[in-house]
Parts: C-alpha cells; sequence; structure tokens
C-alpha cells in the first residue's frame, strides 16, 4: 500500500511499547500491531485522535505516502 | 466469531436438511432404475396401457416422465447440498463470506433449471390427466410462479451477501 505507517518511530521517540500504547488508548495489541505493520485498510479517526493524543503528535507524523 | 453449536433452529435445519438429501437421492435413484426396467418391459406396459384404453406412446411418455423427475431429483439434490453449505457456515459463525454469495447464485440458476424441467413434466402430466382412462399419475398444479420469484430472491440474496462479505472484510482491516 502507498500509505505508511510511522508509529514506530513515534514509540521509540516517546521510549514507548505498543503493549503500553495499547493499554493507554484501549485498543487491542493485535489491531495496533496490525496498524504498525502497515496490515490495517482503513484507521478510525478516533483511533488516530487517541494515538495522537498519547504519543503528543499530529496524524502527519504517523501517517506517510509513497508513490508506487 | 461465536459459534452456534447448540442453536436447536440450525440443529433441526441441518437434520432436515441431511434427510431430504437423502430423499431426493432415493427418489432420483428410483426413477433411474425404472427407466430401464419400463423400457426392457416395454411390451408388457404397453399391454397393459393399451387395456386401459392407451395408446403405445403412453411408454415413452413414462420413461421421459421419469427421466425429467430424475433430472429434477438431481438439481434438488444440488440445490438443497448447496443450502447445507450456507447453514453450516452460518453454524461455524462465518456465513458472509464470498463462498456463500457463490453458493446463493448457484441455487438461483438450479431454481431456474428446475422450473425448466418442470414445463415439460407438467406438460406430460396434464396429458396423462387428459387421457379417458387417466393413468396412476398424480396430477398437481407446479405451473405457479413461486419457484421463479424464488430464483430471483436468491440472485438479490447472492448480491446481498457479495456486498454484505466486502463490507467485513473492509471492517476486519480497520483499527
Amino acid at each position: 500500500m502507498a500509505i505508511i505507517v510511522k508509529l514506530d518511530d513515534r514509540l521509540h521517540d516517546r521510549r514507548m511499547t505498543l503493549t503500553q500504547l495499547a493499554e493507554r488508548v484501549d485498543i487491542t495489541l493485535a489491531n495496533l500491531s496490525i496498524l504498525k505493520t502497515g496490515k490495517a485498510k482503513a484507521i478510525r479517526f478516533s483511533t488516530l485522535d487517541a494515538i495522537c493524543r498519547e504519543l503528543d503528535c499530529q496524524p502527519g507524523d504517523l501517517l506517510g505516502h509513497e508513490r508506487d | 466469531m461465536p459459534k452456534f453449536p447448540q442453536d436447536r433452529l440450525l440443529f433441526f435445519t441441518r437434520m432436515m436438511l441431511t434427510l431430504l438429501l437423502g430423499l431426493t437421492i432415493i427418489a432420483g435413484a428410483v426413477a433411474l432404475l425404472l427407466i430401464p426396467v419400463l423400457l426392457v418391459r416395454r411390451e408388457d406396459f404397453a399391454a397393459r396401457l393399451a387395456a386401459s384404453g392407451i395408446d403405445l406412446a403412453g411408454v415413452p411418455s413414462i420413461a421421459l416422465l421419469l427421466a425429467l423427475a430424475a433430472g429434477i431429483a438431481v438439481l434438488a439434490f444440488l440445490f438443497l447440498r448447496q443450502l447445507r453449505r450456507i447453514v453450516d457456515s452460518v453454524a461455524d459463525g462465518d456465513p458472509f463470506v464470498p463462498a456463500n454469495a457463490d453458493r446463493l447464485r448457484n441455487m438461483g440458476w438450479l431454481a431456474v433449471a428446475m422450473q425448466v424441467l418442470l414445463i415439460p413434466a407438467t406438460g406430460l402430466v396434464i396429458w396423462f390427466d387428459a387421457l379417458p382412462q387417466k393413468p396412476n399419475v398424480h396430477y398437481s398444479d407446479n405451473t405457479s410462479f413461486g419457484g421463479l420469484v424464488l430464483a430471483m430472491l436468491l440472485f438479490v440474496l447472492a448480491r446481498v451477501f457479495r456486498v454484505g462479505s466486502a463490507m467485513r472484510d473492509e471492517l476486519e482491516g480497520t483499527v
């Protein structure tokens, strides 16, 4: 997919694990893992909102676009 | 996905479908076995029919009716088998899959095919019924639009399932 997820970078910057983020945003670890590995087909605004709030970032910091 | 092994309705439906599948096999086999018997003992049957006031065309007509009955039994078996697989997928808790859309579409075409076979079969039965000395064939009016309405309903349901399975697929990939 042309959309890339940069969750790993933000987690690294915040010194946070995926498990910790899952607990804080109340999303299952499995779903966050799907998002992190770029296997998700769509992301809800509510999910994006929760992640941005916890990682103190903008949606653009988490998502990027790559030409195929 | 939840499973419904204890669902009584599903259990009953599966049992009924299994029973009906068995009945279609028996009905089809009996009809098919009677055709060679009828043709081999053609003279006997013709004589008996003639004694009842029915001409020689009666034997091939009955053979044709049996062949049509066997064909309808085969189609009914295939129809019920598809339905059984759909019910199984419901019991497994995962009915919104593209395979079920294909099954419903196949069932629609099988319903159409059964209606097509019913036209000559009904014609033959009406002809038997009009004979002065009626052979022992029970006539029932099958020339209704129920079968065609069923086929149309199945085609529409197939579309519904295809869209439903695509939506579920989309939802599963949503985080």
